[in-house]
């Protein structure tokens, strides 16, 4: 397993990234395996955004370093929204 | 009402990705950056992808546009103790210099946010900022925030916070979809 490949799946591409000296003897397995769990990643985020799954099963379907960052990430954006309303409620 | 933000690479190339940069300049927004942002983004504008044509469409809008297009970016020098600060900032995990730059600088001009899209240094800032008094939000509450100041509508805004959670990563769409969420709460505020 490569330990330098990179996926990144976006709405219109999925981008692979790896040393150029890797291209040719990369197994097709393998960049499937990288492709589907960017995919599982972007799932559960997306969930976790919509409140469908908890904190903690985030932290065990994407790790404690990566969940903790995003349920910070997701913390921050929904604070900072709300004190946007609440100025808005305040000009009215 | 103006504002005092500063932004790092991550939040600049995200408005400048889905075309919107000149929301700041509609809201008022007064938009600093450390040059180490400056020296990134010029560094990104050299790629021939999406990111580099964002980078490049930034670079256009700040320095080449015509008066009425233009959006002025303040490029500030970090003063001596806050370069120290940044410095050390950079050495925590999953901090670049550029996010590490960016946090100093806010907290040097006294900015009253931090604009960041970078999901693993927001989550290495989450106590530092809170200490220094700099509240770090993602460019998804600039998006927000215009909506609920007219500068957009619901349907234009939904509909580019749903672009930037298709072209960023699986990590940085937890920024644009919980915006989505709260997008429904300002609705519901707005009606």
């Amino acid at each position: 397993m490569s330990e330098t490949i990179g996926v990144t799946i976006t709405g219109k591409k999925i981008v692979l990234e790896f040393p150029r000296e890797e291209f040719g003897v990369l197994e097709p397995r393998e960049i499937e395996r990288e492709v589907l769990n960017d995919l599982r990643r972007l799932k559960a985020v997306k969930e976790f955004s919509l409140g469908k799954i908890s904190g903690r099963e985030l932290i065990r379907l994407l790790g404690p370093e990566k969940a903790l960052s995003i349920i910070e990430a997701k913390k921050i954006t929904e604070e900072s929204v709300k004190r946007a309303i609440n100025e808005y409620k305040a000009s009215l | 009402m103006s504002i005092k933000q500063v932004y790092d690479t991550t939040a600049l190339l995200s408005l400048s990705l889905i075309g919107k940069f000149d929301l700041v300049r509609k809201q008022g927004i007064i938009v600093s950056v450390p040059i180490s942002v400056v020296e990134e983004v010029v560094e990104i504008a050299k790629y021939k992808d999406e990111l580099g044509e964002a980078a490049k469409g930034l670079l256009r809008i700040t320095e080449g546009a015509g008066a009425a297009e233009r959006v002025e970016i303040e490029q500030v020098e970090l003063k001596k103790e806050y370069k120290s600060l940044a410095e050390r900032i950079a050495r925590f995990p999953r901090v670049d210099r550029g996010e590490a730059e960016a946090l100093a600088l806010a907290y040097q001009i006294k900015a009253k946010e931090l604009v960041i899209d970078d999901v693993p240094a927001i989550g290495s800032f989450a106590g530092l900022s809170k200490i220094i008094d700099v509240e770090t939000v993602p460019s998804s509450y600039v998006l927000v925030r215009a909506y609920l100041n007219d500068a957009l509508d619901y349907d234009e805004t939904k509909m580019l916070l749903k672009e930037l959670s298709a072209k960023r990563g699986w990590e940085q769409s937890v920024l644009y979809e919980t915006a989505i969420v709260m997008l429904e709460e300002a609705k519901k505020v707005k009606c």
